[in-house]
């Protein structure tokens, strides 16, 4: 039987087929970091150099401080090598005070361990708050099995937060900064379809959700997914860690001096990019499982069982071209106890960018990559966890679940889970 | 030439001269038609049929003769006009007797009601056939929101059967049984309605009953109708979604034009399968086969099935999202399921009638 008029409906469906063709086609695709090697020797210069105030380095502005953290990039990061992450004696501690009348605004921002003028202490926040310069993880978090000073927090005003954050490693950051946006809200939608559209406010699920910054992109980098790109990540770090003002990104005001005004920026683009690239360049963390044997089985069996206990919902093996990352980079709640409100919020104009009420919660953090975890003790967001397992033990919130199905393990199976993540190692 | 003629109901028809004093069918109304002859019935009759505006002039002189075919003469049903002046241009017809007797006038025609247990004949008559099949559909409704709804809340359960022995997860999972019946007993009811569309049934309601078989067997061949095409739509569509990122204006075309493409190739798989009677229907070339046959209504139907399933979707979506937050979730989904089967059944009923004139009028 001829049909002549077949030809026509098979030009339909490729005319119907062919917009998402074209579509396609035009998707951004990885974004390129130009490797120049030039860039990546100014900027280790600039990563390793120690910071004073009225640096030569900075001749418009006033060098390191007023206030900082450290005198220099690698004085935090260099766990187990230069690029890596910190101790607990490096933490960052922030704070958020919530407005107790009506038409206050909530404050928040970074108490900073070191001053070259304009010291500041916790009693600055707010003058319920001791007179603390440095407080201590045990100061502020109850029930830390250390010695290293009594819990303060009880004593702090209901509306008053503090919290530390520890220095991340900053191995595989031009993976993260390459990926195409769509990657990230992909894995979202993946996750709420997967858990039969649980809300990502809930803690029933591990749903996560992107972080929208005010201007539209997604976050990425930052323990709250503040940053968008690694260029702004740097950026932030600089002005809010070491007191460098830049063109990105300008420097805190001490809290005892709102009205300090820098006489100009301490680094200009071209030193910001150096850095940038730099970091760019530090290559991203491997999977040593060993050769053939009994630590290799029990390895392969421990990635099995992270996988069937939990884990790997938010600490996901790949995501879309990124081998091994074991993170969705998604914000996920992790329950009342691991809460830590607080960021970059200082004026001028504050990193994270967020619009007031739309931003992370108090108890949500981004999933950290695991890759290279086994080289970058303490963990979780303030470095509370001295080991793996307690680490694990921790989780809460949407993470409660899989922390309670690796309670129920076996001696064994847990030492399993714990070698495999042994295996995930520093370059 | 071509013989023009009215049928009872009101279309006017047209037929090839090759057809002349045949039978046909009324595509409107389905009902039997004589086409009538060229050649003049009767000596000193009108040579040929009358067009209808001359119909119209000559209704109450031109004389019934026992030679046109049967009793379908236009001059019974055709539109009643009283115009005078038209009567008057007509030069009257010339009877074999001039003492005959004038013919009575015919009878003014009635309007045509749809009746209970009648084909339909317009789009807004299919409506009537969801209505009458109001309490099938709230029971399906009300057991789809039930099964959604637990479905959906018992997920993140499941997950922990990942850690289990493989037989306590094997009976654990029994019960995505439920939904998957549930499911296809729905399926199974639209199946019936479009069958009985397509076969011109319309005294009873069509449903599968307490027949489980009949239900699994109709959730099958929806399965495999599905399988045979719309899947590589459907996905296409998911991945799309999945990994276009934040959707433009156009993103949102492309979704919505492949979201007619796939609705409306599974509707017309359906159908085709509905009328042969077998899965033989599913093969392509009889798909393109049906949707050249119903011609326009083809595009019609798909974009409407397209149009409510976005919709319907859109809305059940938001009330499961709104089941993990409270009660009103629930009667949302209800909401989203009751109205959802009401405007499948209105389609897959329309859909089937016009399937239905389409194999009648088959060359």
């Amino acid at each position: 039987m001829k049909r002549p008029y077949l030809v026509w409906y098979v030009l339909a469906l490729v005319l119907a087929l062919a917009p998402a063709g074209f579509r396609v086609l035009l998707w951004p695709g990885l974004k390129q970091h130009a490797a120049d090697a030039a860039m990546v020797r100014a900027g280790e210069t600039l990563f390793t150099h120690v910071w004073k105030e009225k640096d030569a380095l900075s001749p418009s502005g006033d060098g390191l401080g007023p206030v900082y953290n450290a005198t220099s990039c690698v004085a935090c990061h260099r766990q187990p090598a230069i690029g890596g992450s910190g101790g607990l004696q490096h933490n960052v501690t922030t704070f958020v005070v919530k407005p107790q009348k009506p038409g206050d605004k909530t404050r928040e921002g970074v108490v900073h361990a070191f001053a070259t003028r304009f010291q500041e202490t916790l009693a600055q926040v707010d003058a319920m708050l001791p007179p603390v310069a440095r407080p201590t993880l045990a100061q502020l978090v109850a029930g830390l099995p250390r010695a290293d000073g009594h819990c303060l927090a009880p004593s702090f005003p209901r509306n008053v937060h503090v919290s530390q954050r520890n220095t991340p490693a900053l191995y595989g950051a031009r993976l993260i900064d390459e990926l195409p946006e769509r990657v990230i809200i992909g894995r979202e939608r993946l996750e709420q379809i997967k858990f039969g559209l649980q809300p990502a406010q809930g803690e029933n699920a591990p749903v996560g959700r992107v972080n929208r910054l005010a201007n539209g992109k997604v976050g990425r980098f930052g323990w709250k997914a503040q940053s968008a790109s690694l260029s702004d990540f740097v950026q932030a770090a600089c002005a809010n860690e070491l007191g460098l003002g830049n063109p990105g990104q300008a420097q805190p005001r001490p809290l005892s001096a709102p009205n300090y005004q820098p006489p100009g920026l301490d680094l200009t683009q071209e030193q910001c990019d150096q850095l940038t690239a730099f970091c760019a360049s530090l290559p991203a963390p491997v999977e040593r499982l060993g050769s053939p044997g009994f630590g290799r089985k029990m390895a392969e069996e421990g990635k099995s069982l992270f996988a069937a206990v939990g884990c790997a919902d938010c600490h996901t093996p790949d995501l879309g071209p990124i081998q091994g990352i074991y993170s969705d980079l998604l914000l996920h709640r992790m329950g009342q106890t691991l809460e830590g409100g607080g960021s970059y919020g200082a004026p001028p104009p504050p990193v994270p960018d967020v619009s007031p009420g739309e931003g992370p919660l108090p108890d949500e953090w981004r999933t950290p990559p695991l890759w290279g975890v086994a080289d970058s003790p303490p963990y979780l967001h303030d470095g509370r966890a001295q080991t793996l397992e307690e680490a694990i033990r921790l989780h809460a919130g949407q993470a409660k679940r899989a922390a309670d199905m690796f309670g129920k393990l076996t001696t064994g199976e847990k030492n399993e889970l714990i070698a495999f993540l042994q295996t995930l190692r520093a370059p | 030439m071509s013989i023009k003629f009215v049928c009872s109901c009101g279309k006017r028809l047209r037929a090839r001269d090759e057809m002349a004093s045949r039978r046909s069918v009324c595509p409107r109304c389905g009902a039997l038609v004589g086409i009538p002859s060229r050649e003049a019935p009767a000596r000193g009759a009108p040579a040929g049929p009358l067009s209808p505006a001359e119909r119209v002039r000559s209704r109450r002189v031109v004389p019934r003769t026992d030679s046109f075919p049967g009793e379908l003469v236009v001059a019974d049903l055709a539109p009643v006009s009283q115009a005078a002046d038209a009567l008057a241009a007509v030069p009257p017809a010339v009877p074999l007797n001039p003492d005959a007797v004038e013919p009575p006038a015919p009878p003014r025609p009635k309007r045509t009601y749809f009746r209970r247990g009648q084909l339909e004949t317009w789009w807004f008559h299919c409506l009537l056939y969801p209505m009458r099949a109001f309490v099938l559909i709230l029971g399906l409704a009300v057991g789809l929101t039930l099964v959604t709804g637990a479905t959906v809340l018992l997920i993140p359960e499941l997950f922990e059967l990942r850690t289990q022995p493989w037989w306590h997860a094997a009976i654990c999972s029994a019960y995505l049984v439920i939904p998957l019946v549930a499911g296809g007993y729905a399926c199974a009811a639209l199946d019936c309605v479009l069958a009985a569309g397509i076969t011109g049934q319309a005294a009873y309601l069509a449903w599968p009953g307490r027949n489980i078989g009949e239900a699994l067997a109709g959730s099958g061949r929806w399965l495999i109708c599905f399988l045979a095409g719309p899947v590589f739509l459907v996905a296409v569509i998911v991945a799309f979604w999945m990994y276009c990122g934040d959707l433009l204006l156009f993103d949102w075309f492309i979704v919505a034009e492949l979201g007619v493409v796939t609705v409306g190739y599974w509707l017309f798989v359906l159908a085709s399968v509905g009328m042969s009677g077998g899965l033989t229907g599913v093969h392509p070339f009889q798909v393109i086969d049906l949707v050249h046959r119903l011609g326009y209504r083809s595009a019609v139907v798909a974009v409407l099935a397209a149009a409510f399933a976005g919709a319907h979707a859109w809305l059940g979506l938001t009330a499961l999202d709104g089941v993990h937050r409270g009660a009103s979730g629930w009667v949302w989904l209800f909401a989203a399921w009751f109205s959802a089967l009401f405007w499948a059944v209105f389609i897959f009923r329309l859909l089937g009638v016009w399937c239905h004139r389409a194999r009648i009028c088959r060359p």
